[in-house]
């Protein structure tokens, strides 16, 4: 089938096509080069561009794209009876945010008041949260980690050339920009995970830029510097007790609350660092966890080791 | 004038989702993906939600994005970097 | 509804709309693309359809965002956008993020053994060594 003039300028457009580079090798038989898929060939997902010639898959193909488009015109119909977006009678304000807003700072110090509901209202949920990180990560552990039934001995190779480079300093200039950047967003990482109360941030943006960082560490200096302060035993003491710090901290909320004891933990001066009671412990425990969580991430995908 | 910036914003969206299915090679991909995120971070801070443009910006756009090279990497689907060593 | 009148309440509920669009454009791809990867990167585009979705309901027009600049003033809702749905929104972007590096990892490891990425490929060649 002839495709229109415009359309193959789309393809083009979209592609970025230049000079072609040369085709990859293979490395290993069994490797497969991107050729070698049937959908390489073609543009499109595939149930667009038809795969058979019979009358039965057209009609499958028809049927699905006509299942979409009519789940399209009822959820298009829905928006229709929406209420008028922006205006007053909006579905988020009602008694409960009336509450949280105007009672949030004299009940828990915090001047964001997003931080006050996802750390201290709603706690129990970042809690939940925290939880399927940490599940998620350790899941991908299990699923990635390297040991002699699933590492083959072309990946042993590869892995062994790749650190054979980096110790003779392949990354010049990786290296020196990494020298001068890493302080810096450190701090920036930590300056926002410190300042979640005060302005907007929290937990989980300040520990993906400690992630960032560590990231960046071991992309420029080799796998060797990181592994000097940055271990297997020191992940997992970070990880789990900056869980238990989180859980204790919770458990201590919800006592008070449940029991109608009086809550012993200063409030402070609203709009200064060391206010807000126990947001900021949690803050810190919640950013080095992710932090680690991103790390781990990185480095299991990349080599399947920490 | 916001409405027409907040349109223009919306349509980019639309089309890098749609684009992303069109793609032959994986990496052009990513690079949608990523330039979705940061349409929608900015979205997030027209809808005054300043904590949400730093989260998806920090993560949605960084993390994100790094975990799918790594994931494209090590199944030797990057173009032309298979040659390096 | 007429149509003049349903295509202006569409156009102010923009985002509504362009979330609803973005949900549909992700569970087609999901749906009909056959290489794994790019159904990874359709389940991130529903996602985050659904969050500008939770997020334009909290929107008020003419209020500022939901931190308080000067403490001293007492604080009503008249002022304030509504800051419920960011924190709804906050978990939904790590929960997804999770859920991006699982789906990567069953991938790669389902990429270390049959050597193919597309899904046609890889039920064909799980039924033969099944066989």
């Amino acid at each position: 089938m002839k495709k229109p003039l415009w359309y193959e300028k789309l393809e083009h457009w979209v592609e970025g096509d230049g000079p072609t580079l040369k085709e990859p090798a293979a490395h290993v038989e069994g490797k497969s080069s991107p050729a070698d898929t049937p959908s390489a060939g073609n543009l499109g997902p595939s149930l667009l561009r038809g795969s058979g010639g019979s009358v039965l898959s057209w009609l499958t193909r028809v049927f699905a794209i006509a299942c979409c488009l009519v789940f399209a015109l009822l959820m298009i119909a829905t928006v229709a009876y929406l209420p008028r977006f922006g205006g007053e009678d909006v579905p988020a304000e009602n008694e409960t945010v009336r509450r949280y807003i105007e009672k949030g700072l004299e009940e828990v110090g915090a001047t964001n008041l997003v931080t006050n509901i996802i750390l201290v209202y709603r706690g129990f949920d970042t809690y939940g949260e925290s939880c399927v990180l940490f599940l998620g990560a350790t899941a991908v552990i299990m699923l990635l980690e390297a040991d002699s039934k699933n590492t083959s001995e072309e990946d042993e190779k590869e892995l062994e050339l790749s650190d054979m480079l980096d110790n003779q300093a392949r990354n010049q200039i990786l290296g020196h920009i990494a020298t001068i950047l890493m302080p810096v967003v450190m701090l920036y990482g930590l300056y926002i995970l410190c300042n979640g109360h005060l302005s907007p941030g929290g937990g989980f943006a300040g520990g993906s830029i400690l992630g960032g960082a560590l990231i960046l560490c071991e992309n420029a200096f080799g796998v060797s510097r990181v592994r000097s302060f940055f271990n297997h035993r020191i992940y997992h003491i970070i990880k789990v007790g900056a869980l238990i710090l989180y859980a204790v901290l919770i458990c201590y909320t919800i006592y008070v609350g449940a029991n109608g004891l009086p809550n012993i933990i200063p409030l402070g001066k609203p709009g200064s660092i060391l206010s807000a009671g126990i947001i900021l412990p949690i803050n810190i425990a919640v950013g080095l966890e992710v932090a680690c969580t991103m790390y781990a991430f990185y480095t299991y995908f990349g080599r399947g080791e920490l | 004038m916001k409405a027409v910036f907040e349109i223009i914003l919306m349509l980019g969206l639309i089309v890098c989702a749609v684009a992303a299915n069109f793609t032959k090679k994986l990496l052009p991909t990513i690079i949608i993906y990523a330039a979705f995120g940061t349409m929608l971070s900015v979205i997030w801070l027209l809808l005054n939600a300043p904590d949400l443009a730093i989260t998806e910006a920090a993560v949605g756009v960084g993390i994100d994005s790094i975990l799918f090279l790594l994931a494209l990497r090590s199944m030797h689907r990057i173009d032309g970097t298979e040659d390096d060593e | 509804m007429e149509l003049g009148e349903l295509m202006r309440h569409l156009l102010e509920n923009r985002f509504e709309t362009a979330s609803v669009l973005l949900f549909v454009v992700g569970l087609a791809g999901m749906l009909f693309n056959r290489n794994l990867f790019k159904k990874v990167v359709s389940m991130g585009f529903m996602d985050s359809a659904i969050f500008l979705f939770l997020t334009s309901a909290g929107f008020v027009e003419g209020h500022i965002a939901p931190i308080i600049a000067d403490p001293s003033v007492p604080a009503t809702m008249e002022v304030y956008s509504s800051p419920l749905p960011a924190g709804l929104v906050l978990t939904g972007i790590v929960v997804s993020v999770s859920f991006t590096a699982f789906s990567l990892a069953l991938t790669q490891r389902l990429y270390k053994k049959y050597h193919s990425l597309n899904i046609d490929e890889i039920m064909m060649r799980a039924q033969k060594s099944e066989d």
